[in-house]
């Protein structure tokens, strides 16, 4: 991030100081309500705020309510959201491992099959995710990875590696086979220009890559829910169990809704860390490819 | 430093050949230029001498041994592209020192020789820079100095000085001709700049559909051209087409012109002559002219500072005149422009070109 701004205007005019605000504001706003909501006890319409907050009920309720019982061992909520993270993590590297060979052999050959090879990586797109997720259940269920780890991290990789393969695919594109040939005029093996040249070039897009990977891991309910048989919780099979019980949004949801999208933001400020560049994908060099070929 | 040979190489892109049976001889520590129009194969070539791309057919050796089974990374070449192509990551020393880190060298150990390359080309202050601080014309020193920091025994250039602008164009020429004479580094040098040929090369060859039109030193390429398309292709000269009306003796649109090449060629053949812009003569129109003299207009004058560029029409044809600057004639001025007859070159015809040897 920091230097891309070369070159820019230093300070954005105040058209786009609102427009950014706006935005802001439009992405955090739905995020507000969820934040009272979960410190909530009674909230009903049209009350703009409850009416008795958890606070005030603490010790009138014979059990723990809302982040109480979230943060409390009761919930098992320490161990979805390990579940969560480790698979996640585990699927974006192994979206990366087989991702980089596959985009690379996209990006920089033409062979006979190339495009019956693209047809297929859409599908996991195009059809429903149940019926994928139908279609592996009974397939693991004969195989052995039915309710097991294993299971549940391929069944993630069905709908994440297509993302990440177009990422990266894109940002194989945009990079000129010209370092690569410099790099063997000057003594680089195929392993070394790997090390040294290529993956140095395209970290931007891996960090991507592995974002997408690990975000769209992390939202999967559905295909966790029928691989792990109940055995295996994730932060979305959990909320949507609480969901699933109907009636209005309850502190302990709400707060629930929150956690889940922690494990993406965590990732992000960390990828950023690491890379300086995990937020780029607008100013990444592929960037604008990647957005047409969506 | 090696000498280079190709024989017989030829190549082709699933279609017609690119290159074909195509023979070259580079002697050792020597500059070769090769021009050639784009397209014509040139850097088809270059790079399969970097083996970069593989021939179908033929040989390549670095001094009488064959090296078309070595990968690039084996051949101790360095190469030089149309694009700087340093590596954005790594900062100018890095870049410089690329080559030294893949032979293991550490880059403490590296750094007096990157330092050494980079003085070659006038950078040792930026090697803390990074690429993308640096401008076109400073990248192209950097990516020089990178491709000979290894000591390669042979030196590849794809039109190096092709992106930059006039100003920096001559001064990276310095450079490369000062490298190459102090590295003493066998160098081929690929270009579609006849200028830039011929100022940095020992031996040159034009190249048309990827053949060898011609090749010899820069002088006799352009005072012997060969063929219609090789004198047309370098330029600054005057083609004439005649009929052969007796030894000696050519009917051009100009007029009758005795030259001293055409004594072989039957009577009333139709030929293409070449005469070189600075060969001519023009003078005020007065009595008593020499012979092979004929009477004009100027239409065009164009000052340089060394030298005056006369458009001179004669009987409809327009004639072109480089002269010496101590005399000047305005345009529409009656003048007289001789065409010495030594200086008249018989060429052979384009398509009869192509099926010469060399």
């Amino acid at each position: 991030m920091r230097q891309e701004l070369h070159g820019m205007p230093d300070r954005p005019s105040a058209a786009a100081r609102v427009f950014v605000i706006l935005m802001f504001a439009a992405f955090v706003a739905p995020f507000v309500p969820l934040v009272v909501a979960s410190f909530s006890f009674r909230w009903h319409w049209p009350d703009l705020l409850p009416t008795r907050w958890l606070w005030n009920v603490r010790d009138e309720t014979p059990f723990p309510v809302g982040w109480d019982y979230l943060l409390s061992p009761v919930s098992r909520l320490g161990s979805a959201f390990a579940n969560t993270v480790a698979i996640g993590l585990v699927v974006a590297a192994l979206a990366l491992m087989t991702g980089v060979p596959a985009a690379y052999v996209l990006a920089r050959y033409d062979f006979r099959a190339k495009g019956v090879a693209e047809f297929f990586l859409l599908l996991p797109i195009i059809v429903p995710q149940v019926s994928i997720g139908i279609g592996m259940l009974l397939l693991f269920m004969r195989v052995g990875l039915f309710r097991t780890y294993p299971g549940i991290v391929l069944a993630h990789l069905v709908p994440a590696l297509p993302y990440a393969i177009r990422i990266l695919t894109a940002m194989f594109q945009n990079l000129d086979p010209g370092y690569e040939e410099v790099a063997r005029t000057l003594g680089a093996d195929r392993l070394a220009r790997l090390r040294h040249v290529t993956l140095p070039l395209i970290a931007a897009g891996l960090a991507t890559a592995g974002l997408f990977a690990f975000l769209i891991s992390t939202n999967i309910f559905l295909l966790t829910f029928l691989i792990s048989g109940g055995r295996i919780a994730t932060l979305p099979t959990m909320l949507f169990s609480h969901i699933g019980s109907g009636g209005p949004l309850d502190a302990t949801t709400a707060g629930l809704v929150l956690i889940v999208s922690v494990p993406g933001l965590l990732f992000l400020f960390i990828a950023d860390r690491i890379t300086g560049s995990g937020l780029s994908l607008a100013t990444a060099p592929a960037g604008s490819r990647a957005k047409e070929d969506r | 430093m090696s000498s280079i040979t190709l024989v017989g190489i030829t190549k082709s892109y699933d279609g017609p050949a690119v290159i074909a049976d195509l023979d070259l001889h580079v002697d050792t520590g020597t500059v070769f230029g090769l021009l050639g129009p784009s397209g014509c194969g040139k850097t088809t070539t270059l790079k399969m001498i970097a083996g970069l791309l593989e021939p179908d057919a033929g040989d390549i050796r670095f001094d009488g041994a064959s090296v078309l089974a070595l990968p690039p990374e084996k051949r101790r070449i360095g190469m030089v592209f149309q694009q700087p192509l340093l590596f954005p990551h790594l900062n100018v020393e890095q870049n410089v020192g690329f080559g030294l880190r893949m032979q293991g060298m550490r880059p403490r150990d590296a750094r007096p020789r990157v330092r050494d390359c980079l003085a070659m080309v006038q950078l040792e202050r930026f090697a803390e820079r990074f690429p993308h601080q640096l401008s076109g014309g400073q990248q192209q020193r950097v990516a020089l100095a990178r491709a000979v920091v290894t000591d390669p025994v042979v030196l590849l250039l794809d039109e190096p000085l092709s992106n930059l602008d006039s100003r920096l164009r001559e001064q990276m020429r310095q450079l490369i001709r000062g490298v190459q004479e102090r590295l003493k580094i066998t160098t081929i040098f690929v270009s579609h700049d006849q200028e830039e040929a011929s100022e940095l090369s020992d031996r040159m060859a034009v190249m048309f559909d990827g053949r060898l039109a011609q090749s010899g030193r820069p002088y006799d390429l352009f005072m012997r051209p060969e063929s219609t398309a090789v004198a047309r292709f370098l330029g600054s000269t005057n083609l004439l087409e005649g009929h052969v009306r007796a030894p000696g003796l050519l009917d051009t649109p100009i007029g009758p012109i005795a030259v001293s090449c055409a004594h072989g060629v039957e009577a009333g053949r139709t030929v293409t002559v070449s005469v070189r812009w600075e060969h001519l003569a023009i003078r005020p129109v007065s009595a008593g002219e020499p012979p092979n003299s004929f009477c004009g207009i100027v239409r065009d004058v164009v000052f340089g500072p060394t030298r005056i560029r006369y458009t001179v029409e004669i009987n409809d044809v327009e004639i072109i005149v480089v002269a010496p600057t101590d005399l000047e004639y305005p345009r529409n001025e009656p003048v007289v422009v001789e065409i010495p007859a030594r200086h008249v070159r018989l060429l052979q015809e384009a398509h009869a070109s192509a099926t010469l040897p060399g």
